[in-house]
């Protein structure tokens, strides 16, 4: 992994004001997303540790609770390269609170934006040329997350390649993933039941903006991928119950009266599973309820 | 990561573009042309030559100038297209260990996979020198009816060209990309796709950002080159009656009657009337002769190619259908490909969608373009559009009676994933041997064999009793994963589905050494 050295410009810092546990240190926006964030330190906080969070930018301020998933220590990040310090996922984040963030993001990349554009020169910065850190750092930043002003929040944290920002996607779509597992095709999609069918197609197209799986390509993680693969193919279940399954309700009930044909195997012979049996242990999701065959 | 590009690796022709700064362009070749011809030739001390230097010294090398390779890559020598391609080109076609389609020349046998590498390698080569930076990985375009094995061959071929092929994406999917983008318009499209040696139909929707493929039909095996070897036959024949000699048999005056014929076929597109004149062609014991038509009507011609032109109807038929629409429901015709130039071919496109199509496109770009979009979807430059494929074959697993169940029917959005309960066939069976097909035929044995693999310490019980779950992951790329599951134990087995055919990773890994060393 190449590091390009980067503008960190010298206001962000203080347009984004952190403490953890009362102590105030130094979050920089690029490690910061709707899941979580990286603290740059060589004093991290150990594994699991629960924390109190404060953060205040100009868009407002927030309190929450996180705890520690990951943890570089000196030693491991001497091994792999990397900058020492710690990862938080934050546990529970009410739907204002993720705005707030987002909000924080977009405003944070505006102010990035405005100042001519940072050279992204191969080489890393000296440790010099950059404004001296509230917490120990000698690592040059990445990728300069101006190059791609109007990335929306899931891509802004992958402007970093980092791990932790990898994490926090990852736990995104995890969340996004957990967020869908106990829901109605309906409520999947965000409409009404006796919605028309044209807001279910709006709902599953503006998922596939977001989830569809080339959306996450440039992050090159086969994780990642995968989990954005489950969240897009959750949302197009959802929508395929509505429009495709619901209206041939009738063609189902026939379906399920028909045998299912019996896997061939290596010797010949008789007999077939009732579609009835199958049919049930082919719903995927408790979701819509209805079974799914082809 | 340096720079993506996005390359058409076409049948006769292939075009490459990037996105700059919100515009495609299209990367010129060394020689400033726009389009490179897909050909790639063997000289006498064993270099190897490609594009238009290649098509140059075509007609005096004909037997290791390697010119269609996309018709073999990723089949079967014994496929019967392959067979009558076989008897239609100059150059040798012999069959692997493996039963896949090879190119034999004096040099030894080459894998249709390490020629469209020398192919995708001279284009990473001229577009380095215009970007002046890296280019690493590539988005490369198929036939939207390529299969599994088709689409890996050329995944393969990119590798051994030392790209790395973040997506195959289908002709016509990329067309509407390249066509629609700066158009943000809510349409429905169908795009007619007929280059030099596949045909593709697919109709696609576009709502504000959103392109979603709705279905898709073609045929790979229908193109230019089977227009320009009609009129070849004509000629031969012709020939044959006059001087009761045939020149079938003679490389050379084959390979000077396919690019007689093709010049023909082009120039009867915009003048009623062309002649061919192919001074001492062979030798008689009368002396020298030659092959000489001055009249070659456009009628003619167009009678000839009628149960070519016929060939074109029932795929936009059926897709149209698939789609679940009729033909009034389309807004607009795309006309994608060097032979939708044809005006019996555009004839048919009317006849067929009762409309014009649209003029404001370049049949020859358009793909290109679209892969460049593609691109740019990838790497988040587009962070707002989005393009929905589908599968354009059914895949299944094989039942009693060698008869095909399909867990993901044809023109499915993906990624998609399905599940499909299934019984054992008799009493105590023990295991089950999943078989992985793709195609639209009732029995598996007439459609392209995936790939296998046991479950195996199935619990005793009578039969009908045992359920095996198998579950196909069809991923964003198409890349197909089985997993089968037994019910009451929750005992797995999986299998990421490799291509039966085809190359080794270790194969692939050599001959892109071997490449690298090669150019140094």
């Amino acid at each position: 992994m190449t590091r390009s050295g980067g503008s960190r410009g010298a206001g962000v810092a203080h347009d984004l004001y952190c403490e953890i546990e009362g102590v105030a240190v130094t979050l920089r926006a690029e490690d910061l997303s709707t899941a979580g964030f990286f603290i740059e330190t060589s004093k991290p906080y150990a594994i699991d540790r629960e924390l109190d969070i404060y953060v205040r930018s100009s868009v407002g301020e927030l309190f929450a609770c996180g705890q520690v998933v990951q943890v570089v220590d000196g030693r491991r990040a001497r091994a792999e390269s990397r900058r020492p310090g710690f990862g938080v996922l934050f546990t529970t984040l009410e739907d204002d609170q993720r705005a707030f963030i987002g909000l924080t993001l977009d405003a944070l990349t505006r102010a990035r934006v405005l100042p001519p554009k940072a050279p992204s020169a191969p080489t890393p910065e000296p440790p010099s040329a950059q404004p001296p850190p509230d917490v120990a750092s000698v690592h040059p930043p990445k990728t300069p997350s101006a190059a791609r002003p109007k990335a929306p929040v899931v891509a802004q944290a992958a402007a970093v390649e980092d791990v932790v920002a990898l994490k926090t996607i990852a736990a995104e779509l995890r969340n996004e993933l957990t967020k869908l597992q106990g829901k109605t095709a309906w409520t999947a999609l965000g409409i009404e039941a006796d919605a028309p069918l044209l807001n279910a197609k709006e709902a599953f197209l503006a998922a596939s903006k977001r989830f569809h799986p080339h959306k996450f390509a440039r992050h090159n993680s086969a994780e990642i991928t995968k989990l954005a693969t489950e969240v897009f193919i959750a949302y197009k279940r959802a929508y395929d119950v509505l429009t495709k399954l619901a209206p041939r309700a009738s063609h189902m009930q026939e379906t399920a009266r028909s045998p299912q044909r019996p896997l061939a195997s290596i010797a010949p012979a008789a007999q077939a599973a009732a579609a009835g049996a199958a049919a049930t242990n082919n719903s995927l999701r408790p979701s819509g309820g209805r079974p799914r065959s082809r | 990561m340096g720079r993506m590009i996005g390359i058409d690796l076409g049948t006769t022709n292939c075009c490459v573009a990037v996105l700059q700064e919100g515009a495609a362009a299209v990367i010129p070749t060394r020689q400033g042309a726009r389009t490179m011809p897909s050909i790639v030739a063997y000289t006498e001390d064993g270099a190897e030559i490609v594009g238009v230097t290649a098509q140059r010294q075509s007609v005096t090398n004909p037997n290791r100038t390697v010119f269609g390779i996309k018709r073999l890559i990723g089949r079967k020598l014994e496929d019967p297209e392959i067979t009558r391609w076989r008897d239609a080109v100059p150059y040798e076609v012999c069959a692997a260990k493996n039963g896949d389609a090879w190119v034999r020349t004096r040099d030894g046998d080459h894998s249709p996979q390490e020629i469209s590498a020398a192919l995708l390698q001279e284009i990473k080569s001229f577009a380095e020198d215009y970007l002046g930076e890296q280019v690493t990985d590539a988005v490369i375009t198929v036939p939207a009816y390529f299969n599994d094995n088709q689409r890996q061959a050329t995944k393969d071929a990119g590798a051994i060209a030392g790209l790395n092929v973040r997506n195959i994406l289908n002709e016509p999917t990329a067309a509407a990309l390249g066509y629609g983008i700066d158009k943000n318009r809510d349409q429905t499209l169908a795009i007619f796709d007929l280059g030099g040696g596949t045909f593709d139909i697919t109709i696609m929707r576009r709502s504000g950002e959103v392109f979603e493929v709705l279905a898709t039909n073609g045929d790979t095996f229908l193109g230019g080159d089977d227009f320009d070897q009609l009129l070849i036959e004509r000629l031969l024949s012709d020939f044959e009656k006059e001087h009761k000699i045939s020149l079938r048999e003679d490389p050379v005056a084959l390979a000077r009657l396919k690019e007689a014929s093709e010049t023909a076929k082009r120039e009867l597109s915009s003048t009623p009337t062309t002649s061919i004149n192919l001074p001492f062609i062979c030798a008689s014991p009368r002396g020298p002769l030659h092959l000489r038509q001055d009249a070659i009507e456009r009628a003619t011609f167009e009678a000839i190619v009628e149960p070519l032109i016929a060939r074109l109807e029932e795929p936009c038929r059926r897709a149209i259908a698939d789609a679940g629409l009729t033909v009034e429901e389309l807004d607009q015709v795309l006309l994608v490909g060097g032979m939708t130039r044809m005006p019996a071919v555009q004839r048919k496109v009317e006849e067929i969608f009762g409309q014009i199509s649209a003029k404001d496109v370049n049949p020859d770009e358009i793909v290109a373009v679209g892969a460049a979009t593609q691109c740019a979807i990838m790497t988040g430059e587009l962070e707002d559009v989005v393009l929905l494929d589908v599968t354009p074959h059914s895949l299944g697993v094989r039942v009693k009676e060698g008869r095909m169940s399909n867990v993901i029917g044809k023109n499915t959005t993906i990624p998609t994933s399905e599940k499909k309960l299934f019984a054992t066939t008799r009493d105590d069976q023990d295991f089950v041997e999943i078989m992985v097909y793709q195609g639209e035929q009732q029995l598996v044995d007439h459609n392209t064999f995936l790939g296998r693999f046991v479950l195996g310490d199935l619990p005793c019980k009578p039969a009908g009793k045992v359920n095996v779950e198998v579950t196909f992951l069809l991923d964003a790329d198409g890349v197909l994963s089985v997993t089968a599951r037994e019910v009451s134990t929750n005992k797995e087995a999986s299998v990421k589905i490799a291509p039966s055919g085809g190359l080794s990773k270790e194969q692939v890994r050599d001959l892109a050494a071997e490449r690298r060393a090669k150019t140094g």
